[in-house]
């Protein structure tokens, strides 16, 4: 059999992502009669240019030369997954795309430097994007289970598509909405077992917005509960500020 | 004739970095190190927003050290806050960022490192040939990520540690479990730092000043003044008058100076600077070893890293032994205003963050890495090393340069990723 051709980018980011990738080191050597790792330059000095059968991408698109880098691996690649929030749905650094801009850049740098920012967005604003791991971090078993289903030409759907709440319960853990606390946990993805709810905290919603979850309903508890608007965005804005539906929230505030 | 050397994606560092260096009649003209990392402007968004979501923010700059951005987020917010949380709760902080330190320099070594000196282009090629090696060294980084999961609730960006407190606190059987995965691990720790001491480095060495934290009675992570090699010290709120910043044209990462000096922080630095103040094994390791720290070669931070993870594995278990299995509540904020500064040792150096408070909202941001701190002494080694390297065929003097960048360990996220050579 031959072995497919793997490849690992990262565009902008943390790099936790690819620190993920390291945990499941092991179990990416057991695949390796099947799968060959030949672009990986976080851990590679010699890195192959293509074509790949499978490419792993990490980090969001934050200026041109991102959208030309992805543009490219794209071309060269049979199937793109998107690793982590950045890459699905813009990441932490997507919140820029709501403040100021002049305010933003210029907290940091001095008017005229940076020159070739764009809007921070997924990959998926610009390419066609095959599979998406969601988390920030994403969890190290979603990738290996991805890559062996991949392996062997399966096409896996995604079944990730619940809130939180449906691991959460399957825990017994008791809700902290009902308990007052504010959680995202309803309108985020499930997959990462309710880790929050699990470490004593509300969910902040980093494995992005799930489409079917309701926020407007969310919004209503929450403020019933005696939660700000302008709390409520805060918490919305760090995650899921790229979600249409969390946008509108943000900026029509209480007349959603 | 005039040559450019341009190494323009540097691989095996954390991050997207490139090297461009201008030679003419075999002089070195000019050093740069450019940081190519798209900019995320992290000081930026945190504007605005409610203090208490600063820490789950900051702990995004950086996936190789996340720990250590979001409990120094977290140091600073509450600094001007009024909020002062127990000493039970900063122990379980500590936990958490010493760990985190294990797994960074566990990383840096076996994956970035060690492959240069065996002479094999990546871990993955050398896990082929050489199993063992990265088997034990994967040992140490699963028990860092087992104790960041047990006090933090995730290995990375950990989601316990909350402005106030703690939102979960570990049980005694939980601590009791991790203290017999330490002591099982401190042998592969020790052997790991005789191995680094076996490498044989360039013999390179040059002047240099370092800074660390320094409290006179520990080996400091989260308290302290800084101080320097050459004695100088300043505390954390005057900070100011003594480390400033430069932009680099074409690099988004900016430069840090100390009273106009170039300087060098990391692990090298604090052994160098509290190295009485190591664990015993640790002490007893470092008297056996080749090498001498302190030292003026820049290579020695491979073993300086190597030999704190002994001492942290120490630190570690002595920290564990006071977990309890006590709970406290999250402490609320006495005021909604305020300046707070932290200085910190991130896995790779002096750490500083700083926070003005108005009305609730974060005002004003400034956030300096150690490897913003380590760009200029960077550039300055490799000025003094490439006549000594000159004569040597392309591909050698680009894995010589690489081998002294991945020394220093660069954060390239964290200071806004790495080499290609062209010759002109």
């Amino acid at each position: 059999m031959k072995r497919l051709k793997l490849a690992v980018f990262s565009l902008t980011s943390c790099d936790g992502c690819q620190v993920v990738l390291l945990q499941a080191f092991k179990q990416l050597l057991q695949l390796e009669r099947y799968i060959e790792i030949s672009h990986f330059p976080l851990l590679k000095d010699k890195n192959k240019r293509g074509p790949f059968d499978i490419s792993i991408v990490e980090g969001s698109v934050v200026n041109k030369r991102d959208i030309k880098k992805i543009k490219q691996i794209r071309k060269k690649s049979k199937i793109l997954i998107a690793l982590g929030t950045c890459a699905t749905h813009g990441g932490v650094q997507a919140v820029k795309n709501f403040m100021p801009q002049d305010k933003v850049v210029h907290a940091v740098y001095p008017p005229g430097f940076i020159k070739d920012a764009t809007e921070v967005s997924g990959i998926g604003r610009h390419v066609k994007v095959d599979y998406e791991i969601w988390g920030c971090p994403p969890v190290a078993e979603d990738i290996v289970k991805l890559l062996k289903k991949l392996m062997v030409g399966q096409k896996p759907k995604n079944i990730n598509e619940e809130p939180v709440c449906v691991e959460c319960r399957a825990l017994g853990h008791e809700c902290l909405l009902e308990k007052g606390i504010l959680c995202l946990g309803p309108i985020t993805h499930k997959g990462c077992n309710a880790i929050c709810i699990s470490a004593g905290r509300g969910c902040y919603g980093c494995r992005g917005f799930l489409n079917e979850g309701n926020v407007k309903q969310l919004l209503k508890k929450l403020t019933e509960m005696g939660y700000s608007i302008g709390q409520i965005e805060d918490i919305l804005s760090v995650y899921m500020s790229n979600s249409k539906k969390v946008k509108r929230v943000i900026e029509y505030g209480e007349n959603y | 004739m005039g040559r450019i050397i341009n190494l323009d994606h540097i691989a095996k560092i954390e991050g997207h970095a490139a090297l461009y260096i201008k030679v003419d009649k075999g002089e070195v003209k000019d050093v740069k190190m450019k940081v190519t990392e798209g900019a995320r402007f992290f000081e930026g968004i945190v504007l605005d927003n409610e203090p208490e979501s600063v820490p789950d923010i900051v702990s995004r700059i950086c996936g190789f050290c996340s720990q250590i951005h979001q409990i120094t987020g977290l140091k600073a917010i509450e600094r001007a806050l009024g909020i002062e949380v127990s000493d039970y709760v900063w122990n379980l902080r500590e936990i958490i960022v010493l760990a985190s330190v294990i797994q960074s320099h566990a990383l840096h070594l076996l994956f970035f490192v060690l492959p240069d000196y065996f002479g094999f282009e990546s871990a993955i090629a050398m896990a082929k040939k050489q199993p063992d090696y990265i088997k034990k060294a994967l040992e140490i980084k699963m028990l860092s990520d087992n104790i960041c999961r047990t006090i933090g609730g995730r290995a990375i960006h950990t989601l316990t540690p909350r402005v106030g407190g703690m939102s979960r606190f570990p049980t005694r059987k939980e601590a009791k479990h991790l203290i017999s995965s330490l002591e099982k691990a401190r042998e592969t720790a020790i052997w790991m730092a005789e191995l680094f001491d076996s490498l044989n480095y360039p013999n390179f060495a040059r002047d240099r000043l370092y800074l660390a934290l320094h409290d006179g009675k520990s080996y400091p992570f989260l308290r302290g003044n800084v101080v320097s090699s050459e004695g100088q010290s300043f505390e954390v709120h005057e900070y100011e008058d003594y480390i400033s910043e430069a932009l680099v044209r074409d690099s988004t990462a900016k430069k840090a100076f100390f009273r106009q000096k170039p300087y060098m922080v990391g692990a090298l630095a604090r052994l160098t600077i509290n190295r009485d103040k190591i664990s015993k094994e640790a002490k007893a390791l470092l008297s056996q070893l080749k090498h001498t720290i302190p030292s003026d070669s820049p290579y020695m931070n491979n073993v300086a890293q190597a030999v704190e993870n002994v001492h942290l594995i120490d630190k570690c278990i002595e920290l564990l032994e006071q977990v309890d299995g006590r709970e406290e509540e999250i402490k609320k904020p006495e005021r909604r205003e305020g300046r707070g500064i932290a200085i910190t040792e991130a896995p790779r150096g002096v750490l500083i963050h700083d926070y003005a408070i108005n009305g609730r909202r974060v005002e004003r941001a400034r956030i300096i890495t150690p490897t913003v701190q380590n760009l200029h002494s960077l550039e300055l080694d490799i000025k003094a090393y490439l006549p000594e390297i000159l004569h040597m065929k392309e591909e050698k003097i680009k894995l010589e340069l690489e081998k002294m960048i991945r020394a220093y360990d660069p954060c390239i996220s964290c200071s806004a990723h790495f080499l290609k050579l062209v010759w002109q």
